[in-house]
């Protein structure tokens, strides 16, 4: 076991160089082509994210960090496979004890804090010490205290309050060295979030850095920097001048900077992208889209329509009479969902009807369809299985998307033999499904539009988070539908630690059969990013990475 | 008037504590995570979400988390952290109202010119063509959403005429330092202009009616058929008779309609993008972010309570019957 996890790191690393390599003579002459300044102007109606590396947690935060973050190994700024790769990036390379519980890395020299600072083996052992900081309450604390998953010596105890420092993590010389409870497949994955990025001592351990008014604020040592933070007003990046060309240091930064607008009113951003006074327009009003794709064609100019590394699903409740213990009932809702119209509520482009867990951008994803609308089939595996014939079902009752795809489930429910009266549909609105969904022994039989995304690239991220019935506790819940059986239980438990392509092959394939022999839930849809572009910019630039699922800020350029 | 005086601050007192308290438990009614938008929204994690909700204290009870509320708000003066974005809630204050100011103080310039002039002429001449497009000018301005008008101007006069900003604020003091954005008094008032007129529209179509009918209802009091027959010239008779007397009720409206609309002209403010008061409470309210509704809520009720505080006041020391009733 231990040779074997031995033998795929030491792969990694070579492949990893390899494509290293090959970067250097592609990325250098594509950039060169590209006009190199110029601030993108990014509009967006959504609220002001955080900036502190330790505590920026969702998508259009870990976009901006992606930019500003060095990290020990990183993702390229490339699209599709080439950019799901992981290369290093400040660490130079790394070693794996025997037993697979110690990662030594060796820290590169020539990396610059945008304040001048040197990046040392140090200022990773303090971006870790700030994640697992009581005070902080990071929200990446939960990656390396998890008890059934990565778990750094002496974090847990960081993050009760009991230390300061993490006892697991030390420095010599130029070597970083972490120590974990026990091996585990996903550490290099987890490690590459940028929660673990170099970070300043000049921050304080255990406060949030909020405000910015200039690169010494909130220094990083990626291409970009953080230069402005009015919240809920104007985020913006530069170039970080001490970034310079060097082993470890050659991502793209054309652009100058980005400015983003926080909270701009939708068809006030649609206007000024149109009249070319804002660049970025992530979220095109969906009654827009067709007009967009008819005029600029889809992914070639001002139009774009990206995959998101994000599922929806209808969780079926199998803690509840209903559903519990009837597969046949679970498998009918899976035949008996019309996803085609699900999903186009959303408008065109949003996404693909799915019918399981993984979606493309989860390592080890098979491209089948496992169930095709098939009423004749729902209703005879329904018939003698609706128990009392009364069904409770959680739906969003925000925006008009949500309401009309609880109305086509509700439709298919009745398609299956569900009474009309006997449908007891409540709404929710925003998010406050999943509080209501994340409370065990909740009234609910299964939720509409609810959907997970991936925060790192690992199919643990999916099937042993939303299916491992030992993590289910009395609330906050993220096991919607509540599986625990000890049989499957195990299986996830094993597969967590394989490692290398048979890792991906076993997750692969209980996807696939956790949804034709356990069918928890009814997977509905993948999902798209549309966005709307202005004229000014270079729609050559554009290198969608998978794994934070935008568009490169590095590789972006201005017409 | 002293007697009088404390009885309206108290009033004041208990009414800010029933508001800020029914705010606090509509808020937590419902199913609502403020520790979510800290935790990734819909993809929050446990482990996430019991720690953030230690953190902010969620987990303690209703009345507890009203009393830390009170007790840093009366005490330190500190209306908190967002629980969304870990601001200082005094500071986003801080900053969006001088923008509601702008917004509010601009329009109102605006719809006082526009009332006046209209309204005036109209109860000078009634029936006539400019009294019967006054009137249906009242009728669209009361009648048209702000947000629908909002985008009505921004798309002719932005968008298409290109003569103004589509949106956004300028800094009267400057924009950031190495932002690019505009900032200065011109680019202030550039794009201000939009977001003033859509902001008046509303009121000026009220006050219109307002003025014409107060002025109409003061030409026919006997004060005024006696300066006439006095021989006073009209222009006197009207500025010195009419208007101070029909303007009275009108200062007094504008003092609280100024005062509620501090409070966050959420419509104006959301369609063009300007950092108010209305906006961080829209921002707030979606993002389940407590404290910033809160602040926001709070500044409002201040604000209502201190206009009316004076208006009431104001009402006694020119009325003693007021304050003896």
């Amino acid at each position: 076991m231990h040779r074997r996890l031995w033998l795929s790191v030491a792969m990694l690393v070579a492949g990893a160089s390899l494509l290293v390599a090959a970067s250097f003579a592609s990325a250098g002459t594509a950039s060169h082509a590209l006009k190199q300044g110029g601030i993108w102007k990014y509009g967006t109606t959504g609220a002001s994210v955080q900036v502190d590396p330790q505590i920026a947690y969702i998508t259009t935060a870990w976009w901006l960090e992606y930019s500003t973050a060095a990290k020990l190994y990183n993702y390229p700024d490339k699209p599709g496979p080439a950019g799901s790769t992981l290369h290093p990036e400040v660490a130079s390379k790394f070693t794996v004890s025997k037993n697979g519980k110690t990662y030594t890395f060796t820290i590169r020299k020539g990396f610059k804090f945008s304040n001048g600072k040197p990046v040392t083996p140090a200022s990773f052992k303090y971006a870790i010490d700030r994640v697992a900081n009581k005070g902080l309450a990071s929200p990446g604390a939960q990656f390396i205290t998890d008890p059934n998953g990565t778990n750094i010596v002496g974090a847990a105890k960081v993050n009760s309050g009991a230390a300061q420092h993490v006892s697991g993590v030390s420095v010599k010389g130029q070597k970083l060295t972490v120590h974990l409870t026990k091996p585990d497949g996903t550490f290099m994955a987890k490690i590459t979030m940028p929660f673990f990025q170099a970070t300043s001592t000049a921050l304080p351990l255990s406060q949030e850095v909020v405000t910015v008014h200039s690169a010494n604020d909130l220094p990083s040592a990626g291409p970009y920097t953080y230069t402005r933070n009015d919240v809920n007003q104007l985020t913006s990046v530069r170039r970080n001048k001490f970034y310079k060309t060097g082993p470890g240091r050659h991502r793209p930064h054309n652009l100058q900077g980005l400015d983003v607008f926080w909270n701009q009113n939708e068809a006030t951003l649609y206007n000024q992208v149109a009249a070319n006074q804002v660049d970025e327009d992530p979220v095109p009003s969906p009654d827009k889209v067709q007009g967009l794709a008819n005029q600029y064609k889809v992914n070639k100019s001002r139009f774009w329509a990206k995959s998101q590394n994000c599922t929806g699903y209808l969780p079926l409740n199998m803690s509840n009479s209903l559903f519990k213990g009837n597969l046949p009932l679970r498998q009918a809702v899976n035949y008996a969902i019309e996803r085609a119209p699900y999903v186009g509520q959303a408008g065109p482009y949003a996404g693909d009807t799915w019918t399981h867990l993984f979606n493309p951008g989860v390592p080890g994803w098979r491209n089948v369809s496992l169930y095709k609308r098939n009423l004749a089939t729902a209703k005879k595996l329904a018939k003698g299985h609706l128990k009392n014939g009364k069904i409770t079902v959680y739906f969003r009752s925000s925006g008009t998307v949500n309401p009309a795809q609880a109305q086509i489930v509700r439709s298919d429910l009745q398609a299956i033999g569900f009474q009309s009266g006997n449908i007891n549909m409540k709404g929710f609105s925003g998010g406050n499904i999943y509080t209501a969904m994340g409370v065990k022994g909740n009234d609910a039989d299964m939720g509409v539009s609810m959907g997970w995304c991936s925060d790192f690239p690992d199919p643990y991220d999916w099937i042993n988070v939303l299916l491992y019935g030992p993590s289910i506790q009395a609330d906050n819940n993220v096991n919607y539908s509540y599986m625990n059986i000890a049989k499957w239980n195990k299986k996830m438990a094993s597969a967590a630690k394989l490692v290398g392509p048979k890792r991906y092959k076993v997750y692969g394939q209980m996807d696939l059969d956790l949804m034709k022999q356990v069918a928890p839930l009814a997977a509905t849809r993948t999902y798209n990013n549309r966005y709307f572009f202005s004229n000014r910019i270079n729609p050559k630039s554009l290198v969608y990475q998978g794994i934070y699922q935008d568009f490169s800020i590095g590789a972006m350029a201005l017409k | 008037m002293f007697r009088y005086l404390i009885r309206r601050i108290l009033w004041a007192i208990l009414l800010f504590i029933i508001i800020t308290f029914v705010t606090f438990v509509i808020f937590f009614m419902g199913p609502n995570d403020p520790a979510r938008a800290q935790c990734g929204g819909d993809q929050a994690r446990p482990a996430c979400l019991k720690l953030v909700t230690e953190h902010y204290g969620l987990n303690k009870p209703l009345y507890v988390q009203y009393w830390r509320f009170f007790d840093r708000l009366v005490v330190h003066q500190n209306l908190g952290y967002s629980y969304a974005n870990g601001s200082s809630v005094n500071q986003t204050i801080a900053k969006a109202a001088p923008v509601t100011a702008s917004l509010v103080f601009g329009g109102a310039v605006i719809w006082m010119m526009i009332a006046l002039s209209l309204g005036v002429y109209s109860a000078l001449r009634p029936r006539s063509l400019l009294d019967r497009t006054a009137m249906v000018f009242v009728l669209i301005g009361i009648s048209a959403h702000p947000v629908w008008i909002g985008l009505i101007f921004e798309y002719v006069f932005g968008v298409k005429l290109g003569w103004t900003p589509i949106a956004n604020y300028a800094n009267f003091f400057g924009a950031p330092a190495g932002s690019g954005l505009p900032g200065g008094p011109w680019q202030w008032f550039y794009h201000m202009i939009l977001p003033w007129f859509t902001f008046a529209l509303l009121f000026a179509a009220l006050y219109v009616r307002m003025v014409r009918a107060n002025v109409m209802e003061t030409l026919n009091e006997d004060f005024v058929r006696t300066a006439r027959a006095k021989g006073a010239p009209e222009r006197r008779i009207l500025v010195s008779h009419v208007l101070r007397n029909a303007l009275l009720p009108v200062v007094t409206m504008l003092g609280m309609d100024i005062g509620v609309a501090l409070g966050g002209a959420v419509f104006t403010e959301t369609v063009y993008q300007l950092p108010g008061l209305g906006q961080n409470l829209v921002v707030g309210i979606q993002a389940n972010d407590f404290a910033t509704v809160q602040g926001v809520v709070v500044f409002a009720t201040v604000a209502i309570l201190l206009f009316n505080l004076i208006v009431d006041v104001l009402y006694a020391w020119i009325d003693p019957r007021i304050r003896l009733a």
